[in-house]
């Protein structure tokens, strides 16, 4: 009898076990860092990839659709290039070096849940230096030249999509040229 | 020892509700979404998306851009999708009601600004080998295919705008995209 009252328990525990276990795999798997060192990640949705299935789910359960591996590579940073959390006390400033610019890229600061609105920095409508890079600043207040404004306050992601040199391909994403990410006062 | 049957169920409710959270749901919850963005429009139909359901829909993309999406379902019939897009970069994603890239495409690529595209049915197993007995089909050049191994899935352009004052004249030229049923 006791062993029958103890079941539900035994199914409860499963089903929050399972679940518990998704989720958690969809939020980490297929997530690498883009080079070595680098605070750059990106998830690969690559069809070819063994976690397809988990990245998929990723972005369907957040009502999103995910990004075309054969076009476009999404990475997200929290860190800067010294490991230091990218925060809205400091100022920072960006730099895509010349020559292997993507052909088209975006950038974008954001706090919270992911979303592009309000400040973000198309490569259309960014000035280059004269030898061809980028450079971006990425403060709460104005700056001169390339800007993109930070959230109020607390800890922020900047998003970098680019597109990909080569599409239609379902090997493991290529990576793009990426902007480094300076501390430039706090 | 006594708990050990009960041990093996949990495990095995476990692994159900673990693939259920993965295979199922997301593709139930983009079925939704799909369901909800074409309420007004209907299947098989073109249109614009607002900028707040393209914020929802494709987050990680400048808000300023142009999402034009068609809802399609080809169970019954074939559909023709027929883009129609303003100079510059551009993406087609054609997308299957499980959330996979079925095709993809950049301005690039198709080399041209205006094309149509044939969204049928991919054949089953079964109809594979009923085919193969068959004579082959005289090939008919329509343009482009796509076999969708779902019936339903959806189909964005996107468009990034660098200003928001060019904005609605690339709408204008978007929305000349249409989606019907392949006549």
């Amino acid at each position: 009898m006791k062993l029958f009252i103890s079941a539900p328990f035994f199914l409860a525990g499963g089903i929050i076990a399972g679940i518990s276990s998704a989720f958690l795999a969809t939020q980490t798997f297929g997530t690498t860092a883009a080079i070595k060192d680098s605070p750059w990640e990106m998830r690969d949705n690559s069809p070819g990839s063994a976690v397809h299935p988990y990245t998929t789910a990723h972005y369907l359960l957040d009502g999103r659709l995910p990004p075309s591996a054969g076009q476009f590579l999404e990475l997200t940073a929290e860190h800067d290039a010294g490991g230091k959390p990218i925060n809205a006390s400091c100022d920072y400033l960006l730099t895509l070096p010349a020559g292997k610019t993507p052909r088209w890229w975006s950038i974008a600061a954001f706090a919270g849940r992911l979303t592009a609105d309000g400040s973000t920095l198309m490569n259309q409508s960014a000035v280059a230096e004269t030898d061809g890079s980028f450079r971006i600043a990425v403060t709460r207040h104005p700056q001169p030249g390339n800007w993109i404004k930070a959230p109020a306050s607390g800890r922020f992601t900047l998003l970098y999509m680019s597109s990909k040199s080569q599409a239609g391909t379902s090997g493991r994403p290529a990576t793009p040229a990426l902007f480094t990410i300076a501390t430039s006062g706090c | 020892m006594k708990h050990l049957y009960w041990l093996a169920a949990a495990l095995f409710t476990a692994i159900a509700a673990h693939a259920t959270f993965i295979l199922a749901l997301p593709s139930f919850s983009l079925d939704r979404t799909i369901s909800r963005l074409s309420a007004d429009a209907g299947s098989n139909a073109f249109f614009i998306l607002p900028q707040d359901e393209q914020t929802r829909l494709l987050p990680a993309y400048p808000r300023e851009s142009i999402v034009g999406i068609c809802a399609f379902d080809v169970s019954k019939t074939q559909v023709s999708l027929s883009a129609n897009l303003p100079n510059g970069f551009w993406t087609l994603t054609i997308y299957s009601d499980q959330g996979d890239v079925i095709y993809s495409v950049n301005n690039t690529q198709a080399g041209t600004n205006s094309f149509t595209v044939a969204l049928s049915k991919a054949p089953d197993f079964l109809e594979m080998l009923q085919q193969a007995t068959q004579k082959e089909p005289i090939d008919t050049d329509t343009g482009w295919t796509v076999s969708s191994p779902a019936a339903r899935g959806i189909a964005v352009l996107w468009y990034p705008v660098a200003e928001s004052a060019q904005r609605p004249g690339l709408m204008r030229e978007l929305s000349k995209s249409t989606c019907q049923p392949a006549a």
